[in-house]
C-alpha cells in the first residue's frame, strides 16, 4: 500500500511534466495544426542556459525566471523565423519542417557548444526525503507536483479569463470564424507559442534540477513523451493532454517497478510498444473525438 | 491616397465590379451594390447563386479576384477581416458558427478582442441583458444551445464590435417557423435602431417586405436591383429563383 | 480476336517497357557516375560508391510506402534496425558469433547461412514486425489522417533502439556494437548494385499495379476513394510490406558491407539522412528519389571532408566544424519545406515521360492504335430490359448533427432506369440524405435498402461495391493522378480483370470529352472538366445508382446543358438509376421524371416534374410564405 501510494506520486510527479510538455505541444497544435517536433528543443535550450549560468555562479533562484524567459523568447523566435512559413501547409510539410528545426537546433549546439553531454551543479535541497504519513518521499518530487499543478492551474486561468487565452481557444476550434470575430493570425499564433514555451520553460526547470546535464539531443526522449501524451489525449484536446501526460507517467513509473530488473532499460521501449498497440484499439485516443467530417 | 466616391455622402459601402474565385469557380461575375448609412439592403438570389462568396469578400475572409470595395469613401480590398472589423463592417456568418468548445459569455468576450478590456465586458453584460435567452445560459458551453439560442448569439456575437454596418448570410437557415419569425422582428428591431442592414436571405417575401432596397443574384450576375417593394411585386420573381426553364427544352441531341 | 491479342500486347508493352526503360536508365545513371568518380580507385571513394547504392536502394524502399501512401514514416530505419540484426545473426560464422554474442537465444549460435539466405531471414523478420506495426498504423491513419501514424513511427524507432541496446544477448549492446568480416569489395559491391536493381524494378512495376494505383488514389482523397468501394488498410499494408522488403535488403548489405552494427548506426541521424534525400528530390516519385539521394550524397560528403580534420577551416572557422553535416541535412529540409515542399521533382517520373514519348512514337508510326476505334465501352452484367427494376429504398430517415435535426423521417425510391430529383433550398437536407444513403454519415434511425437487400449501416466502400457512385458537390478528385488514372481507379476498384477496366476507362473518356486531355493532371483541369471527369469516375464504377450532388453548381447555363446531356447518355449506357440533387428546378425538371422537395428535413412534396413546378408548399420553401 505505501509502496503503491509511493510509487503513485512518482508517477503524478512524471506525469505532470509531460503535461506541461504536451498541453504547450496541444496548444500550438490547435492554432496551427501542426506537430511541433521542435518542442523539445526548449528545453535543450535551457539546459544550456542552466549550464552556462552555473558555471558563472548563478544561483538557481534567479536562475528559473531566466530560463523561463529563454524558452519563451525561444518558442516565439523559432515561429517567426521558421513555422511561419509553412502556416497552412499540408501536415506532410509541418511535420518535416519541425522535425528539420530539432536537426538545426542540435546541430547548432553540436558545433558551437559540444557533441558531448555537460554536467552542471544542481540546487542542494534535491536529494533531501521527508516522510507523509509514513511514506517516504523525495522533496523534489513534491515539489514538481507543486509547481507543475499550480503551472497548469495558471494556464488554464490565461486560457480561460485572458482574452487572448480565448482568442487561443477559440482559434483552435476553429481559426476563419476567429479571424471572423477579429482575432489577428499573427497574435492568436504567438500567443500558443509564447503560452507553449512558459509552459516548457517550467517543464524543462523541473526535468533539470533531476538531471543536471545539458546535451544537444537533451530534448528529444521528453519531447516524444509530450507529443505521444498530446496524441493519447486526442490531439487538440487540451485537457486530454494533461490526461494523456499524467497516465503516460502514471504507467511509466509502474513500469519501472513491476518489470524484471534486466527489462529496466527498456521501459521507454515497451510503453512505445505499449502505445502503439493503444492506437490499434484506439486509433483517435483515449477521449473519443466527434466525428464532424462534412463532405 | 483615399479618393471620394462620387455618389452620396453618407455612403457606407460600395462594391465596384466585384468578382469572387474559388479554385476554378467564378462564384460572382462583377457586383456593383452600395450600402448607404441607416439603410435595410437584401440580397436575394437561389443557392449557388453566390451570395455567400460575396459577403465572404466583402469582409475580407476570402479577398475578391478583381473590382474594388470601398468603405466610407477608401479602398479596402484585400483588408484582413480583424481590421475591416475595426472599420465597422461585422458579419453573421451561414450557419452561425458558434464556437462550441467556448461558453456563450466567451464567445461574447472574444468577438470584443477588438476594444478594451472594460467596454468588452460592458458591452457583453448589455447584450446579454438584451438577449434574455443568452443571459440565462451565460455559462452554458455554447455548442448547448438550441439554434435559435445560438442564432441570437451569433447576431450578438457580432454586434460586440459595435459596428456601423452588419452583414447577415441566412440568419434564419435551418430555424423552426416560429423562430424564424423572431429572427425577422429581431432584423426589424436592429433596423428601427438605426443599424445599417445587409442581410442574404432563403425567405425572400418576407425579407423584401422589410428592406429598402433589394438585389437579386443569380449564377454570379446581378440580374436585378431597386426598392426592395417593387422587386417583390414584380411577376418573375419565382422564375429568377427556379429558372425560366426555357434554356433546358431542347438539349443537344447526339 | 487477333485484335484482342494485339491490344493486350500494346497494353503490356505500354505499362512495363516505361517502366523497366526508365529503371534501367536510372541504374547506368546511378553506377555510371559512382563509376567515374572510383575510377581514381582510393578506398573512400569505393566506400562512398557503396554506400550511395545501398542508400539509394533504402530510399527508393521508403518511397514505395510514403510515396504511394503519402504516409510519412519515420520508422523505417526501425524496421532496417531489424533486419540488420536478424541479418547479422544469421550470416556471421559460428566461432565469431560464440565470441560476441555467446548467450543470443533460439539456439542462434549454431546457425550460420549464406549471407544471401540471411538477407532472406532478414527480409522475413522485419516482414512479420512490420506487419504487427502495419495493422496499427492503418487504422490510425484512419482516424487522424496523417499524424498519428508518423509519431507512432518515430516512437517505435526509439523502442526499436531502445530494445537494441537493451537486449545484449542478442545485440551485444551499443558500445561495441557487432563487428566481423565484411564482404569483400567485390563480392559485396555485386550485391549492392544487384539490390539497387531489385529496388527500381519492385518500385517500378509496384508502381504500376493495381493495389498502388488504388493505395494513390486514397493517398489523394480518402474519402473519395471509399466512395468509390477502395477500402485503403489492404493497399497501404501492400505497400509497407513491400517497402520494408526493400529496405530490409539495404539494410542487410549496410551491415554486411561495413562489417558493423550498432544501434547507433538505424537510428535517427540515418532517419534524417534518408528522409532527407526522399524529400529533397521528391517523394511522390523514384525519379525524386535517386535524385535526391544523389544530390544529398554530394552535399553531406562535401560537408563531412570540409568539416572533417584534413581540412583547415582558414577564416570560415566558424561553419566548417564537426555537426556542419546534420546542420546541412536540417536546413535542406527546412529549405526545401518553406520554398518546394513537395521537392525537386514533385511527382514527376522518368518511366512516365519515356511511356508518353513511346505512345508517340508509335502512334505517329501507325497513325492510331489500331482497335481503338473499334472499342466499346464494357460493363459488366448489364441490366436486360427483361429483368424486374432494381430499387434503392430510403424510408424513415432521421439524422441529428450535434442537437440538431438535420434530417426528419425522410424517405427515397429511386429504380433503374429512372431519373429521381430531389430539390429543396439551402439547409432543407439534400446532400445529408446523399451522404446517409452513401454511408458517409450515420441515421440516428431510418431503413435501407437495395434491390431487396438490407444495406442500413454499411461503410462506404461497401456500398460501393455493392453498385452505389457518387459525385460531390464540392469537389473531391485525385489531384495529383492523371484524367485517365482517376477514371481507371474507379474501375479498378471492383472489377475482377484490369484489362477490361482499363477499357471501360478508355470508352468513358471519350464519351465525357475527356480523350484528349487523358494525361493531364486532375488539378491543372478548369472547373467545367473536372465536374465532368468526377461523373465519368463515378460512371466508372459501373454502378447500379448513380447519386449526384449538384452538377451544375458553379455552371454557367451553357455549360449545364452540356452536363445534362452527358448524365442522359451515361444512364442510357450503364441502365443504372440516377439520384440527382440540385436547387434549380428548370434543371431538375428536365432531366427527372420524378422529383421529391425537401424543406427543414423533410420531404414535402413528391411528384412529377409538372406537378411539383405548380405545388404551393414548393413555392412557399423556396420563397417564403
Amino acid at each position: 500500500m505505501v509502496e503503491f501510494a509511493q510509487q503513485l506520486i512518482d508517477g503524478f510527479g512524471l506525469g505532470s511534466e509531460y503535461a506541461l510538455l504536451a498541453l504547450g505541444i496541444g496548444l500550438t497544435f490547435g492554432v496551427m495544426r501542426m506537430v511541433n517536433f521542435a518542442h523539445g528543443e526548449l528545453i535543450t535550450v535551457s539546459a544550456y542556459v542552466a549550464y552556462g549560468l552555473t558555471l558563472v555562479g548563478m544561483d538557481w533562484w534567479v536562475l528559473v525566471p531566466v530560463i523561463m524567459a529563454t524558452s519563451i523568447a525561444t518558442s516565439v523566435a523559432l515561429e517567426m523565423v521558421a513555422f511561419r512559413w509553412v502556416r497552412g501547409a499540408s501536415d506532410f510539410a509541418m511535420l518535416l519542417m519541425s522535425f528539420g528545426v530539432h536537426f538545426v537546433v542540435q546541430a547548432g549546439f553540436v558545433m558551437y557548444v559540444s557533441a558531448s553531454s555537460r554536467g552542471f551543479e544542481r540546487p542542494d535541497w534535491i536529494n533531501r526525503t521527508t516522510s507523509v504519513g509514513g511514506v517516504r518521499v523525495e522533496v523534489v518530487d513534491i515539489a514538481v507536483i507543486v509547481v507543475a499543478v499550480v503551472t497548469l492551474l495558471v494556464t488554464l486561468a490565461i486560457l480561460r479569463k485572458t482574452i487572448y487565452g480565448l482568442a487561443i481557444r477559440a482559434a483552435a476550434e476553429n481559426f476563419d470564424t476567429a479571424r471572423l470575430l477579429g482575432v489577428r493570425s499573427n497574435l492568436v499564433i504567438r500567443s500558443a507559442f509564447a503560452l507553449a514555451g512558459l509552459l516548457a520553460g517550467v517543464a524543462a526547470v523541473l526535468f533539470l534540477m533531476r538531471t543536471g546535464r545539458a546535451a544537444p539531443d537533451a530534448g528529444l526522449l521528453p519531447m516524444l513523451k509530450g507529443v505521444l501524451a498530446a496524441l493519447i489525449g486526442g490531439l487538440g484536446r487540451l485537457q486530454g493532454a494533461v490526461l494523456g501526460g499524467i497516465l503516460l507517467g502514471i504507467v511509466e513509473v509502474q513500469l519501472v517497478s513491476r518489470l524484471p530488473d534486466e527489462l529496466d532499460g527498456m521501459v521507454n521501449g515497451i510503453t512505445f510498444v505499449l502505445i502503439a498497440l493503444l492506437f490499434v484499439f484506439r486509433p483517435a485516443g483515449i477521449l473519443r473525438t466527434r466525428a464532424r467530417e462534412r463532405v | 491616397m483615399h479618393r471620394q466616391t462620387p455618389g452620396r455622402p453618407d455612403t457606407l459601402l460600395t462594391l465596384e465590379q466585384v468578382e469572387v474565385a474559388y479554385g476554378g469557380v467564378r462564384a460572382v461575375h462583377g457586383a456593383s451594390i452600395t450600402v448607404g448609412a441607416g439603410e435595410f439592403v437584401a440580397l436575394i438570389g437561389p443557392n449557388g447563386a453566390g451570395k455567400s462568396s460575396l459577403l465572404n469578400a466583402i469582409v475580407g475572409l476570402h479577398p475578391p479576384g478583381g473590382g474594388t470595395i470601398r468603405w466610407r469613401g477608401s479602398d479596402v480590398t484585400g483588408w484582413s477581416p480583424q481590421r475591416l472589423l475595426r472599420a465597422g463592417i461585422a458579419l453573421v456568418p451561414e450557419h452561425r458558427r458558434i464556437l462550441t468548445s467556448l461558453t456563450t459569455e466567451e464567445n461574447l468576450l472574444v468577438a470584443g478582442i477588438t476594444t478594451g478590456a472594460r467596454s468588452r465586458r460592458r458591452l457583453a453584460a448589455e447584450l446579454m441583458e438584451r438577449f434574455e435567452a443568452l443571459g440565462r445560459r451565460r455559462s452554458a458551453p455554447a455548442g448547448l444551445l438550441s439554434g435559435g439560442e445560438a442564432q441570437q448569439l451569433a447576431i450578438a456575437r457580432a454586434l460586440m464590435s459595435r459596428p456601423a454596418l452588419l452583414l447577415m448570410d441566412e440568419p434564419a437557415l435551418g430555424l423552426a417557423p416560429s423562430l424564424r419569425s423572431h429572427v425577422f422582428d429581431l432584423l426589424g428591431e436592429l433596423a428601427g435602431a438605426g443599424t445599417t442592414l445587409f442581410v442574404v436571405e432563403q425567405d425572400a417575401r418576407r425579407l423584401l417586405e422589410m428592406a429598402d432596397t433589394a438585389y437579386i443574384i443569380r449564377s454570379g450576375d446581378i440580374v436585378a436591383s431597386g426598392p426592395a417593394a417593387s422587386l417583390a411585386a414584380r411577376q418573375d420573381l419565382f422564375e429568377a429563383f427556379l429558372g425560366n426553364g426555357t434554356s433546358w427544352s431542347s438539349s443537344p441531341s447526339s | 480476336m487477333r485484335d484482342t491479342g494485339r491490344r493486350d500486347s500494346d497494353r503490356l508493352i505500354g505499362r512495363f517497357v516505361p517502366e523497366i526503360g526508365a529503371a534501367g536508365l536510372l541504374f547506368a545513371a546511378v553506377t555510371g557516375l559512382g563509376l567515374a568518380y572510383v575510377s581514381g580507385g582510393d578506398a573512400a571513394g569505393e566506400r562512398l560508391f557503396t554506400a550511395l547504392l545501398i542508400n539509394a536502394t533504402v530510399v527508393v524502399g521508403m518511397q514505395i510506402f510514403i510515396g504511394n501512401t503519402g504516409i510519412l514514416s519515420f520508422g523505417h530505419v526501425g524496421f532496417g534496425a531489424v533486419a540488420g540484426y536478424a541479418f547479422v545473426l544469421f550470416a556471421i560464422d559460428g566461432g565469431r558469433k560464440s565470441l560476441l554474442v555467446p548467450d543470443a537465444p533460439f539456439g542462434l549460435v549454431d546457425v550460420t547461412v549464406h549471407p544471401a539466405v540471411a538477407i532472406g531471414v532478414a527480409v522475413a523478420v522485419s516482414g512479420v514486425v512490420a506487419t504487427v506495426v502495419g495493422l496499427g498504423l492503418v487504422r490510425a491513419g484512419a482516424a487522424s489522417g496523417a499524424i498519428a501514424p508518423t509519431v507512432i513511427t518515430l516512437s517505435l524507432l526509439f523502442a526499436t533502439f531502445e530494445i537494441a541496446i537493451n537486449w545484449t544477448d542478442l545485440t551485444g549492446g551499443n558500445r561495441a556494437g557487432l563487428s566481423f568480416q565484411p564482404g569483400t569489395a567485390m563480392t559485396g559491391r555485386g550485391y549492392a548494385y544487384g539490390a539497387f536493381a531489385l529496388a527500381l524494378a519492385v518500385a517500378g512495376l509496384y508502381r504500376r499495379s493495381r493495389t498502388a494505383r488504388l493505395a494513390r488514389a486514397a493517398r489523394e482523397d480518402d474519402v473519395a476513394a471509399r466512395s468509390l468501394g477502395i477500402h485503403p488498410a489492404p493497399h497501404q499494408m501492400v505497400a509497407l510490406l513491400l517497402s520494408v522488403a526493400v529496405v530490409a535488403v539495404g539494410s542487410s548489405l549496410r551491415v554486411w558491407l561495413t562489417g558493423t552494427i550498432s544501434p547507433e548506426r538505424f537510428f535517427i541521424d540515418y532517419t534524417l539522412l534518408t528522409i532527407t534525400m526522399l524529400v529533397v528530390g521528391g517523394r511522390g516519385s523514384i525519379t525524386g528519389a535517386i535524385l535526391g539521394t544523389v544530390l544529398i550524397t554530394v552535399l553531406t560528403e562535401v560537408a563531412r571532408v570540409l568539416s572533417g580534420p584534413n581540412v583547415d577551416p582558414g577564416p570560415f572557422d566558424l561553419i566548417l566544424r564537426p555537426g556542419l553535416v546534420d546542420l546541412v541535412l536540417g536546413a535542406s529540409m527546412l529549405g526545401f519545406m518553406i520554398l518546394r515542399p513537395r521537392g525537386l521533382l514533385d511527382d514527376w517520373e522518368l518511366a512516365d515521360w519515356l511511356g508518353r514519348r513511346l505512345v508517340r512514337r508509335r502512334r505517329g508510326a501507325r497513325g492510331a492504335i489500331p482497335g481503338e476505334a473499334a472499342q466499346r465501352l464494357e460493363f459488366p452484367e448489364r441490366p436486360q430490359a427483361t429483368t424486374a427494376p432494381v430499387r434503392l429504398a430510403a424510408a424513415g430517415v432521421t439524422v441529428d448533427f450535434g442537437g440538431l435535426r438535420v434530417l426528419e423521417v425522410a424517405h427515397l425510391l429511386a429504380e433503374s432506369g429512372r431519373v429521381v430529383g430531389v430539390i429543396g433550398p439551402n439547409g432543407a437536407g439534400k446532400t445529408t440524405m446523399l451522404n446517409t444513403v452513401t454511408g458517409v454519415v450515420t441515421a440516428a434511425g431510418g431503413r435501407f435498402s437495395l434491390d431487396g437487400e438490407d444495406i442500413a449501416g454499411l461503410a462506404p466502400h461497401r456500398l460501393a461495391r455493392l453498385g452505389l457512385a457518387r459525385t460531390f458537390q464540392n469537389l473531391r478528385l485525385f489531384a495529383a493522378l492523371s484524367v485517365r488514372e482517376n477514371v481507371e481507379v474507379a474501375a479498378l476498384a471492383g472489377a475482377r480483370s484490369a484489362r477490361r477496366a482499363e477499357a471501360r476507362a478508355t470508352g468513358l473518356l471519350r464519351l465525357c470529352g475527356l480523350a484528349d486531355i487523358a494525361d493531364v493532371r486532375a488539378r491543372a483541369l478548369d472547373y467545367g472538366a473536372a465536374k465532368r471527369l468526377e461523373l465519368a469516375r463515378a460512371a466508372a464504377q459501373a454502378p447500379r445508382f448513380l447519386l449526384l450532388d449538384e452538377p451544375t453548381s458553379g455552371f454557367s447555363e451553357m455549360e449545364s446543358v452540356i452536363i445534362v446531356d452527358q448524365i442522359r447518355r451515361i444512364a442510357d449506357v450503364l441502365g443504372c438509376g440516377i439520384v440527382v440533387i440540385d436547387h434549380d428546378l428548370a434543371f431538375i425538371t428536365n432531366l427527372c421524371d420524378q422529383v421529391y422537395c425537401l424543406d427543414q428535413g423533410s420531404v414535402i412534396a413528391v411528384g412529377s416534374p409538372a406537378e411539383i413546378r405548380t405545388h404551393p408548399a414548393v413555392h412557399a420553401a423556396y420563397l417564403g410564405g
